[in-house]
């Protein structure tokens, strides 16, 4: 329908970049912990970040936000097999899913906190909710790139309708996301949409999730706390996340709003 | 539910490209994300309601009328911050309530958790009360180099946002008269028929779009386009650079402290 002299998209080139993205955020991880050793100036706090590590944070994420500009005009090319309506529905499941971000940070920052605190470690497994969209919509779109955007534009408008997590925590948080949860639908060329499928892009987007946000929040904790903490988040996002959406997906097929898209029309795989 | 609005005015922040200024919060933020004291975020918070208030022309009661709803959020972390730490590397106990320790240094921490939210939500409303939305999605498409599809796209969702939530309204006053309680099995109920609608509305919008050959060209043109002015770069430069040097200078005169041990502030993952 339109740009019809650009190739269709290569899911592995697509693929290949996000791991490689995966691999710089998860090498991060043991660079960061090791920048003390060789600039160590002046220590902030026994367990806390050094000078060093705070500045090349911010160079490091500021680095990773142009990265991700440059990777979306590359992938120009991911938006040419989706027609409007295919693109306007992701929109607004995005938004239905930014509201209800807002909402869940006001609870479990509000009255559900000290529930949440009591879980030590566990309350992880009540993040899962922040990767719906993730999994729900490649899974009812199925075109490329449906993961990446659902989960970064639910971030982003998450941001613009007032996250109190701010641009980084919704928006670069979500589109970290959305990365990892595309990656394995990319290495089956958009193909492939069964459980094994779903629960590998949970896995991945959990992992670059915890990568994200470790220098953040979880770099004070003992290696004991940040493990328990992990496994907690992976159960989260599998259960909630990636069951969830399945869930949401089947029940809305049946009140018949999804016949013009894949999650209908194909029937090459079927979830068990 | 919109926390944050624009507020139309002319000023310098509202003339700053928008991608610049994303860029900006976004420097700012990770560099008071460091700091686990009371005065950092207090001072960056302060700075950064005075610079809306003079560079951005809002007046300070819509500032605060903005920031409000926060406080019921921080403050919610701040109670639990300050009350269900872990081991802190020193702590002056000041009472007790059962077996809970109350100690000088946990309310200090809380109380950095707590102001280092205001100052995100201070942030992002340097972005959102200072730009209005089609600007800052012109301003991605032609600095940030986002798809235009991709970004009207997205600018059509923050617009269903008032609309998703009448047809809440509808849905759960038809479950009123059918006798159907709300709580949480309501809003499970309800997640349903909402979706579905939201769903049917967006079939209808793309209609009316491609009947008005949306996307019909690679690419496209502007009515009021952004650039990147000097303004701009020089914006750019000196925040950055005045918010380094400031983080540097409260470090240096022992101002700025990180996280001493162990504590359950922020959920680890809850971004």
């Amino acid at each position: 329908m339109l740009k019809q002299d650009t190739q269709p998209f290569d899911g592995r080139k697509l693929a290949l970049l996000g791991i490689a993205l995966l691999l710089v955020f998860i090498a991060w991880i043991p660079l960061y912990n090791w920048i003390p050793n060789i600039w160590d100036s002046q220590n902030m706090d026994a367990s806390g970040a050094t000078i060093p590590q705070a500045i090349l944070s911010t160079v490091f994420w500021l680095a990773v936000l142009a990265l991700l500009f440059a990777l979306s005009r590359m992938a120009g090319g991911l938006l040419d097999g989706w027609n409007t309506n295919e693109l306007v529905t992701m929109a607004v499941l995005a938004v239905v899913f930014a509201v209800i971000f807002n909402l869940w940070s006001a609870l479990t920052s509000g009255p559900l906190k000290a529930f949440s605190d009591g879980l030590g470690p566990w309350s992880s497994l009540l993040d899962g909710v922040w990767f719906i969209p993730g999994f729900l919509i490649p899974y009812i779109i199925r075109k490329p790139g449906a993961a990446l955007l659902g989960e970064g534009v639910a971030g982003f408008l998450s941001f613009l309708l007032g996250s109190p997590w701010g641009f980084m925590g919704a928006a670069i948080a979500g589109l970290t996301q959305g990365i990892g949860a595309e990656v394995p639908f990319a290495a089956t060329n958009w193909r492939r949409y069964d459980l094994l499928t779903m629960l590998t892009s949970g896995l991945i987007s959990t992992i670059a999730s915890f990568v994200f946000v470790y220098p953040m929040w979880n770099a004070g904790y003992a290696p004991e706390y940040n493990a328990i903490s992990f496994i907690a988040n992976l159960i989260g996002v599998e259960v909630i996340g990636v069951g969830g959406s399945i869930l949401l997906a089947n029940a809305l097929k049946n009140t018949g709003v999804l016949n013009r898209f894949a999650i209908v029309r194909d029937d090459k795989s079927k979830v068990a | 539910m919109k926390l944050l609005t624009y507020y139309p005015a002319d000023s310098l922040l509202h003339r700053i490209n928008p991608v610049v200024k994303l860029v900006v919060i976004v420097a700012l933020v990770i560099l008071v994300t460091f700091a686990y004291d009371v005065a950092t975020p207090l001072i960056f918070l302060g700075l950064l309601i005075a610079l809306l208030r003079l560079a951005g022309n809002l007046p300070l009661r819509w500032i605060g009328g903005s920031l409000l709803p926060f406080v019921a959020i921080a403050s919610g972390l701040f109670i639990s911050s300050a009350l269900f730490h872990r081991t802190l590397s020193s702590e002056t106990e000041l009472f007790r309530i059962g077996s809970l320790i109350v100690s000088r240094e946990g309310i200090a921490v809380g109380l950095a958790i707590g102001l280092r939210i205001m100052f995100l939500a201070a942030s992002s409303l340097l972005v959102i009360g200072t730009t209005e939305p089609t600007t800052l999605v012109v301003s991605l498409v032609l600095q940030g180099k986002v798809n235009y599809r991709l970004a009207y796209a997205t600018l059509v969702g923050y617009r269903f946002v008032p609309l998703l939530l009448g047809e809440y309204r509808s849905i759960r006053a038809a479950a009123r008269i059918r006798g159907q309680r709300g709580g949480v099995r309501g809003v499970l109920r309800d997640a349903i028929p909402l979706l579905a609608g939201a769903v049917r509305r967006a079939g209808r919008v793309a209609l009316a779009m491609d009947s008005k050959a949306f996307a019909a060209y690679p690419t496209r043109t502007f009515r009021y386009p952004t650039t990147m002015r000097r303004a701009d770069w020089l914006f750019l430069a000196l925040m950055l650079g005045g918010g380094i040097a400031l983080f540097l200078t409260l470090i240096a005169t022992g101002v700025t402290h990180g996280l001493g041990g162990q504590f359950a502030g922020l959920s680890p993952s809850v971004l």
